[in-house]
């Protein structure tokens, strides 16, 4: 049976580790260099949620960005969903969270979105942008996840829960 | 194994192009300059030379043209199929790395935009020719001598919906199963680069509708909901945005509710799949299909007018019988006989009482032996719309000297074949075999001329394989080359240019035992004496990449066999 095809987006700042989250659910591979991503980049999953029909995921990984504002909109369209990450780690890419789901709720305003803070693994239990990230998240009333694309921490559980979100009709 | 190195064989061509387009812009614009001037000279030059000439060669040469379509076909495909196979099916993801950088140059822009004037002048040449012709005939060798230049096909065929990019229906014309790309992720792509260029150029009108890499362009045509892109070679014709249009406009009458609503449900649209097959056979048809689409009644005027001639002949000649001239007539088509059946030459002769009229060509010294012949045998000949070839071997020396000025080892060779002329031999690159032919055509002036150059670079590939095949092992604990393999590292390099390496993966390797510092440190080392023998080789350290691996204990060390070691990724 072909799969119901959506197309996500992956948001953040520069280098919070877009591109390493989506290798490492795509390819599942981590490696340490750093590219950063110009325009955009597509890659596709194919998810099977149990239930319900497969979804092939087409993820467009956007180049990030420093001040909301600055990436194409026009990336976001037809989005249905978008993963917005932020690097536990740095303080200001917590903050800039919501202004970029800001920008993306302006263009797809029925996208569903997840956040993920990412590089779980360079910050200890009761660094403060763990908390900062849980507040943030429960503020925005959105699911969060802390991952990690270096040791695979919650990453597919992150890509899947976005998979549920945006096949769920309410 | 290599988890930081991008795949093996991703697409040469792509990285042809970012060498041609941003490395070299100038260059490349300059000649392109100086190739469209050439081409156009060469036009000019063609229609001098065929006004010339008497109309009814014009029909030889176009019925020559209809009947040898498949043999065309033949000489062209493995030159066409080879470089666009790889073009589109290992470029994958790399197309975005590729596209951008190229679509974001305004040279692309420029250099685009001359190509696309001087194509509209060619194809309003081409309108003009077949709509008024000259003395209501055609000149078919001219399309011809476009179409090889830039022969036409439709590789694929996309069914994008506009807004999210995802892939509605797709079809491809490739033969072998196995050389699907993923259309996915490309239609992804492409809806990405569109959003790109119209913010990249973001004055009003600059919506994308042609993207051009090397030799493939991505042509779109815009529907409501949805986009059509077509990956073709070569330069359609005039009629071929009409003919999309008109299939952009059918899907979306057809399918006007389901591509509104559309949400992910692909399944709605797999009719179109066939639609879209026999949409890309229909147009695939090489070559000349389209210039004489529409064509054809007229088309069949020239075999008429054969047709006609050979009546007459066979009339003249039952005249000749029953004018007891029966042997004069036998020596006459006997000796025409011979001439028509060297190669290179071909002609046809009409007669009124004693006198000949030939049309045709043949080789100059064929032509005077046969002109003499024919007087010897007491005809009259007007000869003046008979073709004077130059011997083979001249044109083999204008080839020579072609081959010489394009340095292409060994020389191009000319086969003539019947009427045919066919180019044959190896370059090393696409633009390498357009300039020889075109080169050759504008010095040899011949009217029809086959390009079966083949692109290849046998040094080149043997060296990148052998990179991507070969580990070098150290002595342990240093960065040392151990004998064995410092003498296959010598080898190596002997089969090949390090200045035709475009990208080189240097990883250094080493095993997690002992200090992690110290090993970090070792497989840097490692990484580094290998890359100062390419340095010295003369390779350019702009396309050299270092990187490290660790093993862990547990990892296994992959397709070789001991983790102390460097290995490759090279392009
Ligand atoms: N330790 C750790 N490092 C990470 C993690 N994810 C990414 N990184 C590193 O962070 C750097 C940036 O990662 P990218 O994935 O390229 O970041 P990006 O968000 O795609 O960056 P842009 O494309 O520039 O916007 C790289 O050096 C990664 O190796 C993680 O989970 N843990
Ligand atoms: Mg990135």
């Amino acid at each position: 049976m072909s799969p119901i095809k959506k197309k996500i987006c992956l948001l953040g700042d520069v280098g919070v580790g877009k591109t390493s989250l989506i290798r490492r659910f795509v390819e599942n591979i981590f490696d340490d260099s750093y590219l950063t991503t110009i325009g955009v980049k597509v890659s596709q999953k194919r998810i099977s949620l149990t239930g319900e029909k497969d979804v092939l995921m087409m993820i467009w990984d956007v180049e990030g960005f420093n001040k909301p504002g600055v990436v194409s909109p026009n990336y976001f369209m037809g989005a249905a969903g978008a993963m917005v990450v932020c690097d536990l780690s740095r303080q200001e890419s917590i903050e800039n969270l919501e202004p970029v789901i800001r920008d993306f709720h302006r263009i797809s305003n029925k996208g569903k979105i997840v956040l993920a803070g990412n590089k779980a693994d360079l910050v200890g239990a009761s660094h403060p942008g763990r908390l900062l990230f849980r507040e943030t998240a429960r503020q925005l009333e959105l699911p969060f996840f802390e991952t990690s694309a270096l040791n695979g921490q919650n990453v597919a559980a992150c890509f899947e829960t976005l998979g549920r979100k945006i096949i769920d009709p309410s | 194994m290599k988890e930081n190195i991008p795949p093996n064989r991703s697409s040469e061509a792509l990285d042809q192009l970012k060498q041609i387009l941003l490395q070299q812009e100038k260059e490349r614009l300059s000649t392109v300059e100086e190739e469209l001037l050439e081409l156009q000279a060469r036009f000019n030059d063609k229609e001098r030379l065929i006004e010339s000439l008497d109309p009814v060669i014009a029909d030889l040469l176009y019925k020559k043209i209809m009947e040898s379509r498949a043999q065309m076909a033949e000489a062209l495909a493995p030159v066409m199929g080879e470089a666009l196979r790889t073009q589109i099916n290992e470029a994958k993801d790399d197309i975005a790395d590729a596209l951008y950088p190229v679509i974001g140059k305004t040279v692309r822009k420029s250099v685009a935009e001359a190509m696309k004037n001087l194509m509209q002048a060619i194809n309003e040449r081409i309108d003009n020719l077949v709509s008024k012709g000259f003395g209501g005939r055609k000149r078919p060798d001219r399309i011809t001598l476009l179409r090889e230049v830039l022969p036409f096909h439709v590789q694929q065929v996309f069914l994008i919906h506009r807004e999210t990019g995802l892939l509605l229906s797709h079809a491809s014309n490739h033969i072998d199963p196995d050389a699907i790309p993923n259309e996915d992720m490309i239609s992804g792509m492409l809806t990405a680069i569109r959003e790109f260029s119209q913010t990249a150029f973001a004055a009003g009108d600059q919506s994308l509708h042609e993207i051009q890499y090397d030799n493939l362009n991505i042509i779109i045509e815009e529907g409501k909901y949805a986009y059509l892109a077509f990956v073709v070679s070569g330069t359609p014709g005039s009629r071929f945005k009409e003919v999309i249009k008109d299939l952009e406009h059918k899907i979306h009458l057809a399918y006007y509710k389901d591509l509104r609503a559309f949400s992910g449900e692909t399944e709605p649209f797999t009719p179109i799949g066939k639609t879209l097959e026999s949409f890309i056979s229909a147009v695939h048809e090489p070559m000349f299909e389209e210039a004489l689409a529409g064509q054809k009644k007229r088309g069949m005027a020239p075999l008429l007018v054969f047709a006609g001639l050979i009546v007459l002949l066979v009339a003249a000649l039952f005249y000749f019988l029953s004018m007891d001239n029966a042997g004069r007539e036998a020596e006459l088509q006997s000796l025409l006989q011979q001439y028509r059946q060297k190669n290179g030459a071909f002609f046809s002769v009409e007669r009124t009482d004693n006198r000949l009229i030939l049309n045709g060509q043949a080789f100059a010294a064929d032509r005077r032996a046969l002109l003499q012949a024919l007087e010897d045998a007491g005809f009259e000949v007007n000869s003046e719309a008979f073709t004077v070839l130059p011997p083979l071997s001249t044109m083999q020396t204008e080839l020579n000297h072609v081959s010489r000025d394009l340095n292409i080892h060994p020389p191009l060779t000319l086969i003539a074949d019947s009427a045919q002329f066919y180019l044959t031999g190896e370059v090393p690159d696409e633009l390498t075999r357009i300039k020889a032919a075109r080169r050759f055509a504008a010095q040899s002036a011949l009217p029809l001329i086959w390009n079966g150059i083949r692109v290849t670079s046998p040094a080149r590939e043997k060296l990148i394989n052998s990179l991507n095949s070969q580990a070098l092992y150290f002595v342990s604990g240093s960065a040392r080359l151990n004998s064995e393999s410092e003498k296959n590292l010598r080898q190596l390099l002997s089969r090949g240019n390090v200045r035709d390496i475009r990208r080189l993966v240097i990883r250094g390797c080493a095993d997690a035992t002992g200090n992690p510092q110290r090993n970090e440190e070792l497989a840097r080392q490692r990484a580094r004496a290998v890359e100062t023998v390419f340095l010295e080789m003369g390779m350019d350290r702009s396309r050299i990449t270092l990187q490290t691996k660790i093993f862990t204990t547990e990892e296994s060390s992959g397709v070789f066999p001991t983790k102390r070691r460097v290995d490759f990724k090279a392009e």
